[in-house]
């Protein structure tokens, strides 16, 4: 990676960065852009293709609508022909590369522009703050440098409270606002083989890290203690069948956790599939059996097979979370079954592109029974 | 096969979902029958093409639906029809026991075991061996519960 140095003006790092995409296009480092831009007060994902169109990018607003690492599966599962720049955070590249594993993306022809994250808030908080005045997307790199998220009482979702990555992985160019002085200066690290063209860009080299640094270790650290914390406190909260049950009282089965997943790879979910569409004496002879049922039933097995689905995989991007209507803990409930199973083999998601899947794989002597 | 008496006042009697690959377990409970093994009738044995397609959805739903045991049982290592079905289902079954552990759901009502298609007698042992367990363990309390 080599390092150069963005200057900001005015106090304004979004813009800067906005500019620098624009650059980006202009000198066909990339042939098109998959960016969020603002629009009506809130940052909406957009792809781009001509430079002009590119002026209100502001990928380092905190807000994630959804995991893009769903619309770039969408964008590429059928092959690029162009080269697409996608600028994502650390939870959409992790997504990213467990999709291009479960052969719903490709990497060919994306050039991966990693930014910085400290969180992302509630998309309805979020907007409030936004039109109170109390939060200013455009400055927000300036006033969160410092590792500081909290507006007016109001912080970013649990799950990046807890979240233990601040860089994005994999990516080829990467945009630093963490532990700078991003009033005047951000950081763009570039992967050697992209250096040539970037120079086209004109970005004066160098960046000091060293402060940079120090600050994302500590950051991660105490996120990575207050992870701990929290998935154990969640663990206890859901030690028992009866416990799920009590927190899942309130699930209506929308399915909208599985919907903002952005792991949930299936075109059909075999809980929207004829599996599940039963004939009424099926119903009436459980109801039978167990003198009453729940309807619509199967809400604990969504769950449970959902996490066996999807688990080892899980990036802890808390999407599911933000999007249910009933404020069910689900992405806590997941965090704390996808430990479980990620622990069991010794696998990390969206750590190594070649790292094969635990379930697609095997070793002869491992687990029981052996013979 | 002849069924056991049931006590007057009714010992608890588990019933297990039996998942048996077509290949060998499956036709290794044939054997066992046609060789007049005894094991006790607490099984029903459902037959699929290989372990490895089946999904966990399938070892969840009995026991939320109140079975009080699952056993899956497939091809020695090295004689799956497919390869590696038997391995991947392995993993599988490690993985479902991990999430139901948090629950606080027994491991042990959740077994896997290789049979292969001659061992009749090694059904027979394994039924036993299942149904002592499930009733040490007692049943399972799921079975009463409306909101799965
Ligand atoms: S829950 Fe399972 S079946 Fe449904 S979409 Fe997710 S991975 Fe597919
Ligand atoms: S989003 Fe909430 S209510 Fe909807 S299915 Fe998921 S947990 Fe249940
Ligand atoms: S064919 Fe029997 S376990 Fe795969």
């Amino acid at each position: 990676m080599k390092n150069y140095t963005l200057k900001v003006e005015n106090n304004n790092p979004a813009k800067s960065t906005a500019v620098f995409l624009k650059g980006l296009l202009e000198n066909k480092v990339i042939d098109a852009l998959f960016v969020q831009q603002t629009a009506n007060g809130v940052e909406v994902h957009t792809l781009v293709k001509d430079p002009e169109a590119v002026g209100d990018a502001n990928p380092l607003a905190p807000i994630s609508l959804q995991n893009a690492a769903r619309i770039v599966a969408d964008l590429t599962s059928r092959g690029l022909k162009e080269k697409v720049g996608v600028v994502l955070r650390s939870c959409e590249v992790r997504a990213l590369v467990e999709l291009v594993k479960l052969q719903q993306a490709k990497l060919d022809n994306l050039i991966i522009i990693g930014v910085d994250c400290l969180g992302t808030y509630d998309p309805a908080q979020y907007r409030e703050l936004v039109k109170a005045g109390k939060l200013k997307p455009q400055e927000w790199a300036v006033s969160a440098a410092g590792g500081q998220t909290e507006v007016d009482g109001v912080n970013v979702r649990r799950s990046c409270l807890i979240c233990d990555h601040i860089t994005a992985e994999h990516a080829q160019i990467h945009i630093g606002w963490v532990g700078m002085n991003a009033s005047s200066e951000l950081l763009v690290e570039v992967d050697d083989e992209l250096a040539g063209e970037i120079e086209k860009v004109g970005l004066p080299a160098g960046g000091d890290k060293t402060k940079r640094n120090e600050l994302i270790n500590n950051l991660l650290q105490s996120r990575a203690a207050e992870k701990e914390k929290t998935i154990a406190q969640y663990s206890e909260r859901f030690n028992s069948m009866d416990k799920l049950m009590e927190e899942l009282a309130a699930c209506l089965k929308c399915s909208n956790c599985r919907q903002a997943c952005p792991i949930c790879f299936c075109r059909e979910c075999v809980f929207l599939s004829p599996t599940f569409q039963h004939e009424a004496d099926k119903y009436l002879k459980w109801a039978e059996r167990k003198g009453r049922i729940e309807m619509p039933t199967d809400t604990v097995l969504f769950h449970l097979t959902r996490a066996n689905h999807m688990g080892e995989s899980c990036v802890g991007c808390g999407q599911c979370e933000s999007a249910c209507p009933s404020n069910i803990p689900v992405g806590m409930l997941f965090q704390v079954m996808s430990k479980r199973i990620q622990d069991l083999f010794e696998y990390v998601p969206g750590r190594d592109i070649e790292e094969p899947l635990p379930l697609t794989t095997y070793k002869e002597d491992e687990l029981e029974p052996r013979h | 096969m002849s069924v056991p008496e049931q006590k007057m006042d009714s010992e608890f009697e588990p019933k297990i979902v039996g998942i048996f690959c077509n290949w060998c377990s499956y036709t290794g409970a044939d054997l066992a029958g046609t060789s007049r093994i005894q094991y006790p009738p607490n099984i029903r044995i459902v037959r699929v093409m290989c372990t490895g397609s089946v999904d966990p959805m399938y070892l969840v739903r009995p026991l939320l639906e109140g079975a009080d045991g699952v056993l899956v049982s497939g091809c020695h290592p090295g004689d799956c029809h497919y390869g590696t079905g038997n391995y991947k289902a392995r993993r599988k079954i490690a993985m479902v026991k991990e999430v139901l552990k948090q629950f606080g759901i027994e491991e042990d009502r959740l077994w896997f075991r290789f049979i292969s298609a001659s061992e009749g007698n090694k059904i027979g042992e394994t039924v036993s061996d299942m149904v002592k367990k499930l009733k040490e363990l007692g049943p399972n309390p799921l079975a009463k519960k409306w909101q799965t």
